[in-house]
């Protein structure tokens, strides 16, 4: 055998080599894309089942807060219109004065249909979002708790009937939230319309959020049946202090697609 | 003896030893392939032996060739897992075995060295290296590649296995020339130190999620 053959078959065993390692180099590449599609994969539907579980949950919320709204409107409301008609019985008669005690049944009478009209989502859908927040600010404003004001602008909004449900109970929780925990004695509440998307915005006077509140558990709710909206539930500081919390849904036409 | 068949001799010596200490932690793949490691050592120094001692070694590649060929069917026959391939490995069995000892018979003898046979059950292991790389592309799991004891072995098994088989492939005209079998010899000397650092490496590691 001569040099140059000894040359060729170690250039060509090299070679070889060369190619057998390329081989398994592509294997592992391979594989790796496949380790990488898999998980991403899995994440996905991961979010899909998060997102059911919180539909699902939303939906059972929403079913025991319409039975609540009937059964205080059914029952307990019937039974205060019959301690009314009694009431009025005894007064025409003259057992007792009672004209200060008819005007706080009458007002309880009045709570009660409101609380139950707010607990109800049946009322947000025959109404319409705008109406519903309008209300609930009035009823807030009403208590005499907090003082309360709402304005909106912009042209009526085309968000689905769900949408509407889900974000008027975020808005219910961020004004519960503020009359709670943040000793506020005003409450000012603004509602914009777009083509393209909703804004609410709920903005008050009280001590404001902690760090470790903005991660709590509730507000992570919020943020989660926000994000089922494709929109976004933000948390922060109002510009003279106090909270300010912004809620933003898109309609269904305006979802962005996943790329 | 040359400087590289020393380092050959120290990888094969303490891969064996490896073998040894983590032989009763080893899963069954594993053992076989200790066992292996264990044969191929005494193999070689009885070769050596015998070559220093002036007689003829060819015999005992007659006996090893389809003991350790089979022994790396086995390994793959618990690898590799799917629909018929239990049957198709215990074939592949059968075919490196009968033609580890017929085909020396039927060529040359006891006394030549069996360059085919070796070439052949090379080409068998290749198959099955291939198809376990087949079936690590259809599975799918979150530890990467590197922590995979099986897929070192096999990648170790194709690229060794597989210049051997040209190697062998090419053992007649290598061997006509003096030169050409030092040559051999000394790269065969080489990749046999990375291709057993390598299994000693297997070895010694863990199975992925093992605390021990």
């Amino acid at each position: 055998m001569k040099p140059t053959e000894l040359h060729i078959i170690v250039y060509a065993g090299l070679l070889l080599g060369g190619l057998l390692t390329c081989v398994v180099v592509m294997v592992v590449v391979a594989y790796r894309k496949k380790q990488l599609e898999h998980v991403q994969e899995h994440e996905k539907l991961h979010e899909q089942f998060k997102a059911a579980r919180l539909q699902s949950q939303i939906e059972i919320t929403e079913q025991a807060l319409q039975s609540i709204a009937q059964e205080l409107h059914d029952n307990v409301g019937q039974r205060l219109t019959i301690v009314g008609m009694h009431l009025n019985s005894v007064i025409e008669k003259g057992v007792i004065e009672g004209s200060s005690m008819v005007e706080a049944l009458d007002q309880a009478q009045q709570d009660l249909r409101s609380l139950s009209r707010s607990l109800a989502g049946n009322y947000i859908l025959e109404n319409g979002l705008e109406l519903a927040v309008e209300r609930e600010a009035m009823r807030i404003g009403q208590s005499g708790a907090v003082s309360c004001t709402f304005e909106s602008e912009g042209e009526r909004h085309t968000l689905s009937q769900q949408q509407e449900v889900i974000m008027f109970r975020c808005f219910q929780e961020a004004v519960n939230n503020a009359l709670k925990h943040s000793g506020a004695s005003q409450i000012v509440i603004k509602m914009n319309q777009g083509m393209e998307a909703v804004h609410l915005e709920i903005r008050d006077n009280g001590t404001g959020l902690k760090t470790e509140q903005t991660r709590g558990q509730g507000l992570n709710n919020m943020r989660q049946r926000m994000a089922l909206l494709n929109g976004s539930a933000v948390f922060g500081p109002g510009p003279g202090g106090g909270t300010r919390v912004v809620l933003l849904a898109r309609p269904e036409a305006h979802r962005a697609t996943p790329s | 003896m040359p400087a590289d068949t020393w380092v050959y001799f120290l990888v094969l010596l303490a891969a064996s030893g490896v073998g040894v200490a983590r032989y009763k932690v080893l899963e069954k793949p594993f053992k076989i392939l200790a066992w292996l490691v264990w044969l191929t050592l005494c193999h070689e120094v009885a070769v050596r032996g015998l070559s220093a001692s002036g007689m003829e070694s060819s015999v005992l590649y007659v006996i090893y060739t389809p003991v350790s060929f089979g022994l790396y069917v086995w390994i793959y026959y618990l690898l590799l897992n799917g629909p018929g391939m239990r049957r198709l490995m215990t074939g592949l069995f059968l075919l490196v075995v009968v033609n580890g000892i017929g085909l020396p018979l039927l060529l040359g003898g006891l006394r030549a060295f069996p360059a085919m046979p070796i070439a052949l059950d090379s080409l068998v292991v290749i198959i099955c290296s291939i198809l376990y790389f087949r079936q690590v592309l259809a599975m799918v799991s979150p530890e990467p590649l590197r922590n995979h004891k099986a897929f070192i072995f096999n990648a170790a098994v194709f690229i060794y296995w597989s210049a051997f088989f040209a190697r062998h492939g090419l053992y007649n005209e290598i061997a006509r020339s003096p030169d050409g079998m030092l040559l051999a010899e000394t790269i065969h000397a080489y990749v046999s130190c990375i291709y057993y650092s390598v299994l000693a490496v297997v070895l010694y590691k863990k199975p992925p999620g093992a605390d021990t």
